[in-house]
């Protein structure tokens, strides 16, 4: 946790309303308590307004880090499709250590031939 | 007494799960929460301008021909029947529109605790070609705008669902890891704390021995590495469950096959069964099937019966005749007598 995490500064002084912020939206009249409570948010404006306590909401671990903390969307980005096989071989691997370890014999052919196949498919690529 | 639905038959004839389903990955959705950007979100808005949107998103998605199901045309049971054909687990608001994709894949919710909701239903592997289609669509949509911020992505109701707006959920079935009791040791190693599973009902009682993963956050992450890193994870598991059946076929374990055929024993000769008991009865009876101590039905029928078991699935399967409550529970296990009639225990 860094020093100006809200979750520090919330474990330090608690979740005491301040009395400066506005306490409720112009554009919706959600009220920041009925945010406090839980309740949903009315519009976007909320956001904006009530960002304090969104924060605190939001209680990641990532909120320690904060200049990762932010919206990571890649929007109008096609999605890439990965391809399974990228992770599943070293999985595959990893298993079949295991299973040989662990003198499962039957379990660790069955991951070979798995592996096997996958390369198979790889070079066929 | 006759059912009357608007739900289209072929919805409704259609299995939730195609045939040959993973018996242990049987099925994952895809979620996605988007608002537009209108000034305000539907628990704010007025009944005319949440008319005025719905249209406004039917105009956008004119050329995909979906189904539209107003709300208030549908039935509590037609509404259960939805949410259990997409395996909708989160809590939701009444929607004012559901719209259905002609293959009965997406269903798009207009108007419920956000503008957009996508759920998407897949019985196949190929999670991330999937997220592709629902991506497509929502780029149909994003003509008309979406709330989004810089600092918070896309603007949802709930703020924790701000940001990417994606929940992933991956079905897993893992009976051998939880009934030997090793489900906890192997999360603790091979879960990634990017992810959060619970059970259907949100517990930890792994109702049916599924466990339900899918990602913990929206915010500071992306859409890929949310694909990824439950794809890792959920490879883990299945790796760590098939490991196990393994060494259970070659050691068996006595309090396994006692609860096998038990299983086997109440299930073929109840006369009433309430749904979580059958759940939990059938997931049994896979492992059973998988470690050859039961015979004749196919390793994943039990699996498809999952799905239909449940009650609205249940009641729309014996139509068109009306089934009282009281008398669902006994019609299942006639249901379950019937279709698993060719099962048979195989005692050493």
């Amino acid at each position: 946790m860094c020093s100006e995490c809200p979750l520090f500064e919330k474990k330090l002084c608690g979740s005491k309303r301040v009395e400066t912020k506005e306490s409720s939206c112009a554009t919706c009249q959600t009220t920041r308590d009925a945010v406090s409570r839980g309740e949903p948010l009315g519009c976007s404006n909320c956001y904006t307004l009530f960002a304090d306590l969104i924060y605190q909401e939001l209680t990641l671990p990532l909120l320690c880090e904060k200049e990762k903390f932010v919206y990571k969307s890649q929007m109008n980005l096609e999605p890439r499709t990965i391809d399974p096989r990228e992770s599943r071989l070293p999985l595959l691997k990893e298993a079949l250590q295991d299973a040989i370890k662990q003198e499962n014999y039957e379990q660790a052919a069955s991951l070979r031939d798995q592996i096997q196949l996958l390369l198979n498919e790889k070079n066929d690529d | 007494m006759m059912i009357k639905t608007e739900l289209p038959q072929t919805l409704l004839q259609q299995l939730p799960l195609e045939k040959g389903v993973n018996p242990i990955f049987p099925a994952s959705t895809i979620s996605l929460r988007r608002n537009l950007a209108s000034p305000l979100f539907p628990s704010k808005c007025t009944p005319q301008e949440l008319e005025q949107i719905a249209l406004d998103i039917q105009d956008a998605l004119q050329e995909a021909h979906y189904l539209a199901l107003p709300s208030q045309r549908l039935t509590p049971l037609d509404k259960e029947f939805l949410f259990e054909h997409f395996l909708w687990v989160e809590k939701v608001q009444n929607p004012s529109l559901f719209l259905l994709d002609p293959l009965s894949h997406l269903l798009i919710l207009i108007n419920g605790s956000d503008h957009l909701q996508f759920h998407l239903l897949n019985s196949q592997e190929e999670i991330e070609a999937r997220y592709a289609t629902i991506a497509e669509i929502e780029k149909k949509i994003a003509t008309l705008g979406f709330a989004f911020s810089p600092q918070f992505g896309h603007l949802t109701s709930q703020p924790e669902y701000s940001g990417t707006g994606l929940t992933i959920t991956n079905y897993l079935h893992l009976p051998a890891l939880i009934q030997t009791g090793s489900i906890q040791e192997i999360l603790d190693k091979q879960q990634s704390e990017e992810t959060t599973v619970s059970s259907m009902e949100g517990d930890k009682n792994f109702v049916g021995n599924l466990l339900l993963l899918r990602n913990r956050y929206r915010q500071g992450v992306t859409e890929e590495s949310i694909l990824r890193v439950l794809q890792e994870t959920r490879e883990r598991l299945m790796l760590s469950e098939e490991a196990m059946r393994t060494k259970l076929k070659i050691a068996p374990s006595p309090e396994i096959q006692d609860a096998i055929y038990r299983a086997y024993g109440i299930l073929m000769n109840s006369y009433q069964l309430e749904t979580r008991e059958t759940l939990s009865l059938l997931s049994m009876i896979q492992l059973g099937l998988e470690l050859g101590l039961l015979t004749g039905v196919p390793k994943n029928k039990p699996i498809e019966l999952f799905f239909t078991c449940r009650k609205a699935h249940l009641t729309y399967h014996l139509l068109p005749k009306y089934i009282p409550l009281h008398e669902l529970s006994h019609k299942r296990a006639e249901y379950i007598h019937n279709e698993l009639r060719e099962l048979k225990a195989l005692f050493n």
